[in-house]
């Protein structure tokens, strides 16, 4: 046994071994910043082709190959002129804030010396409108291009010259300006020559590798299951040092995150997106602490939907004529009484601090402490005899004088407006969370004692994301369930895609809570049209916003995470902002990996 | 022969069809949608994810969404723009004329394209399982029956017991975090090494551009996989080995042998060897594809890039044309690898007839 003990070692070390640990020449020049390797749990990317692509793993690719008609600054998460791997050098609206013009930079190539210009992003907009292709973006257009309607706000995109793109909205809406960004521009030259008119033959080969792209990385390897990988494009002239320092970007998959720590603490990897439950570990571990961090406040919040209609009647927020459908009340979360009572029962800084190791900042509205419209003294009260109070004074009393055991209904709400009969009956609510994460499911559990202490009968359960959570979430048939959004950029406080009742359709609308606020909706319907989109005024309305959700809560807002990210040790030029952990990646000199 | 062959291929056809209806019904019957998945965006307008659900024809009941991945639509009028009015003649073929459909994930792609590019990782796996688990396991298992009753013996039993039971996510995770971690770590204490990993902990080939080299040149990527995935089958096949074994060294023939003064090396491995490997050219076939079915597990573990990744992967987004292709490409090659096995089994045993 020793001796194959022995063998083994022997093994490893000799055919191993000399294949890892190689230190880098660590130098400034083109390319002679090393390889840059990143770990992706996406999985593989569906496209590279942006007509066609909506999938993270695939945009995650084709950002670096094609610019963006309208930039989105790293820094601030709002849309700013002349960014770097963006055409606009500037853009006004006319006077009825329905007509926008775009002027676009000059000085920009793709990377065969053809000039980028409005050409190139008119042919993306023509082959997204033309509903040839599988576009996911398509309906940001009033109609298509054979005049069937599309349901958006943008009426035409004309190009008056080649650096000059003028947008016709149906109407102001401030929120539609970032529709304009959804279409990505293409190689023009390139792909009329492969496609011409025929959009629909971008289906056929949806992995095609672009000959000609526009970024710090070009040509693309793509190994399924395993590995894309990037060359340098020492053309690119919006770098930062004024030529590409990294030789090469490689994404790697992983099976997930915790997976991609331990190999990346191993060395296989230049980046990792510090997972929550692993954070300490990277500000406590003598040996962790040698990888360089950035923490900065994450763009989403986690929160639990409450559902305001009766879950076992799902109706949408509309009916077949457009009016305005009457929601049959949940029968304990349509009381709002019942919804604050919850938000006193809940300690979230006990949560923040047990469960996510101090890693969240709490938060009470559907904005987060970057936004520019963030009201910090919005801030649910932890008093679970505030709840109680609440409680009682929505029907719900302690029958037995035992606090142990649930609270029935006593002419609360239910009982009062839909079901006399629904009186003693308990007050249950189900909790859900989507299984496979540890995090979600402590937190689950955390709410269900929380709540039980002050008289609910609340039942925890974690449920498959695909075949139970999903369904019951867009099928408008749960009680209670966590989730979380991401904000995406740019950063806007607009709330249509989630409180409004034509989003309400059960089966697949995002305001599967059947939340209604007529001020609600008056107020951010006025803040799209402010003229000129003017902050200001839009802060003012989007502040009452924030406290009629407060007051209203269609959602438990629970906290945004703090992310973290860390890199190898000895990475320089490493400048990570709040919106982009790969800013300035173009500059980085990256210590090489292990490579086993 | 011949027409034994020719009836079982005859007799596979219904199997076939059988197997696809009832996995087409079970998919369709399980909880969640394709566009709820895909497009699971509030940024994605409402109208778009009709326009989506209509592309790809989940909307459509049951029989005519089979049929159509069956025999194809270019025999019925379509919705092709999707205004309520069927204006054109469909473009599926159906699976019947090689048309295996559009992957609803990958924007498109063909399923047998998305297939064929990881079945090669597959086979590639596979093969080091069978090569490591079935040599490992037999000569173990002949080890154990020349050792019955011995120390050796009682440990292999103890050993297969463990090997049969582990689950291999839970091995696979343990492997990674004892070879990548922690015996780099210990090592480093010793100063051997720098603390780095001794193996791989995940992937196929190196992370460089050009390919994938041969894999001689890269067989470090596959130690971990392999010897996770071979233990259970180790484990299985030891203890056959070791019964078949047993049963063949107490038959008359082994007897005339020893009564004859041959040996013990020639009547254990050239005599009861031979004859007691032959039962297992039945398992061959079931074995493999028993693991074509566990490469799900490990390939998700070690980010093997295989089929059984991108069935997982499907089986998560709901995927229903790579779902069925895996299937239909799984099936058939369970028929055919049954039907190899009793043809081998004819061929090595002359005793056998059809």
């Amino acid at each position: 046994m020793k001796k194959f003990l022995a063998l083994t070692l022997v093994f490893c070390l000799t055919v191993v071994a000399p294949l890892t640990a190689q230190e880098a020449e660590e130098a400034l020049g083109p390319g002679l910043g090393g390889i840059v390797i990143d770990a992706s749990t996406a999985g593989d990317p569906a496209t590279f082709n942006p007509l066609i692509g909506g999938d993270t793993a695939s945009s995650a690719v084709y950002s670096w190959l094609y610019p963006s008609i309208i930039g989105v600054s790293p820094f601030t998460g709002l849309e700013e002129p002349n960014l770097a791997g963006a055409m606009a050098s500037g853009w006004e609206y006319d006077e009825s804030g329905t007509v926008l013009t775009v002027h676009l930079r000059e000085d920009i190539s793709w990377n065969d010396g053809t000039p980028i210009t409005s050409a190139d992003y008119l042919w993306a907009v023509e082959a997204t409108r033309s509903g040839e292709i599988d576009s996911p973006r398509a309906g940001i257009f009033e109609t298509m291009a054979d005049g069937t309607p599309a349901g958006g706000n943008i009426v035409s995109i004309e190009a008056p010259d080649d650096f000059t793109v003028v947008v016709t909205f149906r109407e102001a809406d401030c929120i539609s300006f970032s529709d304009v960004n959804d279409v990505t521009p293409v190689p023009a030259h390139v792909f009329s020559e492969l496609f011409g008119d025929n959009y629909a033959a971008m289906m056929d080969e949806p992995r095609r590798i672009p000959t000609v792209s526009f970024g710090a990385f070009k040509d693309v390897e793509f190994a399924a299951g395993e590995r894309i990988s990037l060359l340098a494009d020492q053309s690119y002239p919006d770098t930062i040092l004024g030529f590409v320092s990294p030789s090469e970007s490689v994404t790697l998959q992983v099976a997930d995150e915790n997976v991609a720590t331990e190999r990346f603490i191993g060395g296989e990897f230049s980046i990792l997106g510090v997972p929550a439950t692993r954070q300490e570990e990277f500000r406590t571990d003598e040996k962790l602490l040698e990888f360089p961090r950035y923490e900065f406040t994450g763009n989403g919040f986690t929160f639990f939907g409450m559902n305001h209609a009766n879950p076992d009647n799902p109706q949408p927020g509309f009916d077949e004529d457009g009016n305005l459908l009457p929601q049959e009340p949940h029968p304990v979360l349509g009381d709002v009484l019942v919804r604050q009572a919850i938000s006193h029962a809940v300690d979230m800084e006990a949560l923040i601090e047990g469960i996510r190791d101090g890693n969240g900042v709490k938060v009470a509205t559907h904005t987060i402490p970057t936004s520019w419209v963030y009201n910090p003294e919005l801030q649910y009260e932890y008093s679970p005899e505030l709840a109680l109070e609440k409680l009682t004074q929505a029907g719900w009393v302690d029958h037995d004088d035992n606090p142990d055991t649930a609270r029935i209904c006593q002419d609360c709400l239910f009982a009062r407006e839909v079901d006399a009969d629904y009186n003693g009956s308990e007050l249950a609510l189900d909790l859900h969370v989507p299984a496979g994460s540890e995090i979600g499911e402590q937190m689950g559990l955390f709410f269900q004692a929380e709540m039980n202490k002050v008289g609910f009968n609340a039942v925890f359960e974690a449920i498959d994301w695909g075949s139970a959570f999903l369904p019951e979430l867009t099928g408008q048939t749960f009680d209670m369930n966590m989730l979380g959004w991401s904000l995406g950029l740019p950063v806007d406080p607009d709330i249509s895609a989630f409180y409004y009742p034509e989003v309400d359709v059960p089966g697949s609308g995002f305001n599967f809570v059947s939340y209604y606020n007529a001020e609600l909706i008056e107020l951010n319907d006025q803040a799209r049209v402010v003229p000129g989109c003017d902050t200001e005024a839009r802060t003012k309305l989007y502040g009452r916003v924030q406290e009629i959700l407060f007051h209203d809560m269609p959602y438990f807002f629970m906290y945004v995470s703090e992310a973290m990210t860390a890199v190898l040790p000895g990475t320089k030029n490493w400048n990570p902002t709040p919106y982009s952990r790969t800013y300035s990646i173009d500059a980085w000199v990256s210590p090489a990996v292990t490579m086993p | 022969m011949q027409q034994y062959i020719v009836r079982r291929i005859l007799q596979s056809i219904p199997t076939l069809l059988g197997i696809t209806l009832i996995v087409y019904f079970i998919m369709l019957l399980a909880p969640g949608d394709p566009v709820s998945l895909l497009a699971f965006d509030p940024t994605i307008r409402q109208d778009e994810r009709e326009r989506l659900a209509m592309q790809l024809g989940v909307n459509d009941p049951f029989f005519v969404q089979y049929l159509r991945w069956l025999i194809g639509d270019d025999w019925m009028m379509v919705d092709s723009n999707f205004d309520g009015e069927l204006d054109a003649w469909g473009d599926n073929y159906g699976i019947l004329r090689g048309d295996f459909g559009r992957s609803f994930k990958f924007r498109g792609s063909n399923p047998l394209t998305l297939i064929s590019e990881r079945l090669g990782a597959t086979i590639e796996l596979n093969i080091a399982v069978l090569l490591v688990g079935l040599t490992s396991g037999i000569v173990i298992g002949v080890l154990a029956a020349v050792m019955r009753g011995k120390a050796f013996d009682r440990f292999t039993r103890i050993f297969a017991v463990i090997g049969d039971s582990v689950p291999s996510f839970w091995l696979g995770l343990m492997a990674i975090v004892f070879f990548g971690l922690m015996l780099p770590r210990v090592l480093e204490g010793y100063a051997i090494g720098d603390g780095r990993p001794l193996l791989p902990m995940g992937g196929r080939c190196p992370p460089v551009r050009g390919g994938c080299p041969p894999v001689y040149m890269r067989l470090q990527y596959l130690i971990l996989p392999t010897l996770v995935s071979a233990f259970g089958v180790v484990a299985v096949w030891s203890r056959f080995m070791r019964a078949s074994m047993l049963e063949t060294i107490n038959s008359d023939y082994i007897r005339t042998a020893r009564a004859k003064g041959l040996a013990k090396r020639d009547i254990w491995f050239r005599h009861g060897l031979r004859n007691a490997i032959l039962p297992f050219t039945v398992f061959l076939g079931p074995t493999f594809l028993g693991l074509i079915g566990g490469s799900v597990i490990i390939e998700r573990i070690f980010t093997w890039p295989g089929v059984g990744l991108l069935l997982f992967d499907a089986l998560l987004s709901r995927d229903h044309p790579v779902i069925m292709a895996s299937v239909v490409i799984g099936s058939v090659l369970t028929v055919v690898g049954y039907l190899v096995s009793d043809i081998l089994y004819a061929i090595f045993d002359p005793r056998v007839r059809f």
